[in-house]
């Protein structure tokens, strides 16, 4: 029997890492071609169940694959992701595709001319889009829901939630049918998608990663990162996308910093301590649980109390309030029945708030950044709950936190916006309890990426992090 | 002890009437909304109303645990922030 190139039975690209695809397409263990096949074919027997999909750029994936194996069998080198699957939140352009951002608005926009610089530069070391992904509409939203779209589902438990906004970046990563997924993360929306389905994610320093050609939020917040299902692959895919582009207004011109190189360089004398307070008062007893097992395998010393974190959270709630009902104003006076209502009604809100309380939530913003940059004189790294529980079910309206009844929506976020609105990089690492997964928060001062991912890694050779493989 | 019975009941029903008859007072975020609605132009239906109430109250206690705390005049805001 002649081999078929398209599939190879030995190899299984749906759960391999990055770099094994990589390998495995450079020694022609398997074509280009054959892992998108593969990939093509999980995402149609596994997306009637997930929803995570909005679109499958099959023609495209299949020509990118060709040109990798036409450059193998050239002689060309290939780049360090050749032949890995990936998809895009449907807020990034994909040239040919209208940019959603998870609303039916948008649905007549004209098709992105150009790709996001994110997608351009994952594709230029190798790596292959395979379509856009289901979202909260026009992220706001902590849970993967998506009335226009459906739901994006939980591989773990396919009643529970994704978590959101970067629901179908989650749900495709965790189901195997893309290696890498791309989200933003305004004010956690790509750690707690991480945390309830069992991944890392990578929410970078503010500005290091450029957002242009892609639709925003709120812009004094929004960062886009990768989720991926090994800390390796974070990295890898993060070392490639790096670099100024002039394009997004907040993307620092800054020498790219390879993280990849120095992961395995294990914790040394990293100082590594616990976020007490806040970060654990509304916590459930998973999160906590969680968070105890990391701490304990990295010696975490002592807690530390990240000032006036509640007020953050309150400062970041009324910003994003305001700037997305700013950046939404004229759909709202045009168009207001074609959103969610529960996106409507939260914007038409944020356009009444009075502009006087939304400067001083700026400059508190300035004060507390301040206060919380001095705790890095004297830590490495800061440990926190990613998310307050595990997954809830899909269309659980409120849980409890401390005691109170809270709507569901709003406050899966409670841990995760305290440290985007000052911009921290975060990695989120999966806990792999029973019988869901959890997230816990790496912290780093700004620019240290590095240390967040060494700490990852360290976490995840010695088994205390992992992204569990669901039965699906 | 039945004309008794009888004067009680009129009693009652009075204050009952006046209280139905009168106009309910809006409170100061449904007065508020109602006009900001107006003033942008943004068409909050009746049915959205009491969504659009709990949100804006959330918020504006958000403000408001911000707005208590104290910063010096000179404190600047970071619109453009820089890590």
């Amino acid at each position: 029997m002649a081999f078929n190139p398209k599939f190879n039975p030995k190899f299984d690209p749906t759960w391999a890492k990055a770099s094994e695809i990589a390998a495995a397409v450079a020694t022609g263990e398997i074509t280009a071609l054959g892992v998108i096949e593969q990939t093509l074919a999980r995402i149609r027997k596994v997306d009637r169940k997930l929803n995570a999909f909005t679109a499958v750029t099959e023609k495209r994936a299949r020509d990118a694959a060709k040109k990798i194996d036409q450059a193998r069998a050239s002689g060309a080198q290939l780049g360090p992701l050749a032949g890995v699957p990936f998809a895009v939140k449907n807020l990034f352009d994909v040239a040919g595709i209208a940019t959603l951002a998870g609303s039916k608005i948008n649905r007549k926009n004209p098709p992105a001319r150009r790709d996001s610089p994110l997608i351009e530069r994952l594709e230029k070391s190798g790596a292959i889009l395979v379509g856009a992904l289901n979202m909260g509409e026009y992220a706001y939203d902590f849970t993967g829901e998506n009335i226009h779209d459906g739901n994006s589902r939980n591989p773990h438990d396919t009643t529970r939630m994704s978590g959101g906004s970067s629901g179908g970046s989650g749900s495709a990563v965790a189901g195997g049918e893309v290696t890498l997924s791309l989200g933003s993360d305004t004010n956690g929306s790509i750690r707690v998608p991480s945390s309830l389905c069992g991944l890392f994610g990578l929410k970078p320093t503010y500005g290091r990663l450029p957002r242009n050609r892609s639709f925003p939020f709120v812009d004094s917040f929004d960062h886009l990162g990768p989720i991926a299902r090994s800390t390796h692959d974070l990295a890898l895919a993060y070392d490639v996308m790096q670099g100024f582009d002039a394009g997004d207004g907040a993307c620092q011109d800054r020498p790219v910093e390879p993280t990849l190189a120095n992961l395995d360089r294990g914790i040394g004398n990293l100082r590594v301590t616990v976020a007490g307070g806040y970060f654990q008062q509304a916590a459930f007893p998973e999160a906590l649980t969680a968070l105890n097992k990391v701490a304990a395998a990295l010696e975490a010393a002592g807690e530390v109390e990240i000032p006036e974190a509640a007020r953050a959270r309150a400062a970041a709630y009324v910003i994003t309030a305001t700037e997305g009902a700013s950046l939404h104003l004229d759909r709202l006076r045009t168009r207001a029945e074609d959103f969610d209502p529960a996106t409507r009604d939260r914007l038409i809100a944020g356009a009444m708030v009075p502009a006087a309380m939304v400067v001083k939530a700026q400059k508190f913003r300035r004060w507390y950044r301040d206060e919380v940059l001095k705790l890095f004189d004297h830590v490495d790294a800061i440990l926190a709950p990613a998310t307050p529980c595990t997954a809830p079910n899909i269309g659980q309206q409120t849980f409890k936190l401390d005691g109170m009844e809270m709507p569901v929506r709003a406050n899966l976020g409670i841990y995760t916006q305290p440290i985007s609105f000052i911009g921290l990089p975060v990695v989120a690492v999966p806990v792999p309890l029973s019988p869901l997964p959890i997230g816990v928060q790496i912290i780093c001062a700004p620019w240290r990426e590095d240390i967040a991912l060494r700490i990852a890694y360290e976490l995840e050779r010695n088994g205390v992090v992992m992204s569990p493989r669901p039965n699906i | 002890m039945a004309r008794k019975t009888k004067t009680v009941r009129k009693r009652a029903a009075k204050p009952a009437k006046r209280k139905s008859a009168a106009p309910k007072k809006p409170d100061a975020l449904d007065a508020f909304i109602a006009a900001a609605a107006r003033a942008l132009e943004l068409p909050a239906q009746k049915a959205w109303l009491p969504a659009i109430k709990a949100n804006l109250r959330v918020t504006l206690q958000h403000a408001r645990t911000v707005g208590a705390f104290k910063l010096p005049d000179t404190a600047e805001t970071a619109p453009v922030f820089k890590a």
